[in-house]
């Protein structure tokens, strides 16, 4: 997968996802292509058209990538161990927002998690001015909670798991 | 396997597209003289066709 050719001295990061109750979620190499695919969910504060997406009002874009997996073999007497790089699942994006029941992402959202098999594909955009560079993925959500405490703002709290392999980055 | 072929397979794969480039079977003196418009899907499948499939060197 191609990395981006960009330097984003300081950039502001936004989440938005692909609109509609049912989405055909891009094919792996159109996650890696701006134009016309990955611009298409990314909003114009962020540089893209926003045709077919949209935003996610969340506290704050979560740690993303691959999780560690790894094989340790022992042999009697030696000193080292081998640790081997082994299978890992890509790392889950576990957010919180302010809950708004009428946000419309964030129904979105509560309907992939009741639903647990749509596949839509998100977009991490990191924006500099007029550059921006965009990770898209794949992923369903489960797990999502409405937390009404009083003693703050409701909020509800949801989990993204990515699709293994189905991730591209891409920039204006 | 044409390389046009190919990249159709890529572009569609849903799956690992490093792990679908590295298995088809295509000519890698096909690979070295196609083109793809840039930032295309058709232009990610052909330059991981490239990666794995790199020119033949002729005496």
């Amino acid at each position: 997968m191609a990395a981006p050719n960009k330097i984003l001295p300081g950039f502001s990061a936004s989440m938005w996802m692909q609109s509609g109750a049912t989405p055909t979620a891009f094919t792996t190499a159109n996650l890696a292509v701006w134009t016309a695919q990955v611009a298409t969910i990314v909003g114009t504060s962020a540089n893209g058209t926003g045709a077919a997406g949209v935003p996610l009002a969340i506290e704050a874009v979560p740690a993303f990538g691959q999780d560690d997996a790894s094989a340790s073999f022992s042999i009697a007497g030696s000193r080292q161990s081998d640790k081997i790089p082994v299978q890992s699942a890509p790392t889950s994006l576990t957010i919180t927002a302010a809950w708004n029941p009428s946000d419309a992402g964030l129904l979105l959202i509560r309907g992939d998690a009741i639903s647990g098999v749509i596949d839509r594909t998100f977009v991490i955009a990191a924006v500099d001015g007029v550059s921006t560079i965009a990770y898209a993925f794949n992923g369903r959500v489960s797990q999502f909670q409405i937390d009404p405490a009083p003693g703050a703002e409701a909020k509800c709290t949801f989990t993204v798991h990515p699709r293994g392999n189905q991730y591209g980055w891409s920039n204006t | 396997m044409t390389v046009d072929d190919a990249i159709k397979v890529i572009v569609a794969s849903y799956g690992d597209i490093e792990f679908v480039a590295r298995t088809l079977p295509v000519d890698a003196d096909e690979v070295a003289e196609a083109t793809a418009e840039p930032d295309t899907a058709e232009a990610v499948a052909l330059a991981l066709l490239k990666k794995y499939n790199p020119p033949t060197i002729k005496e």
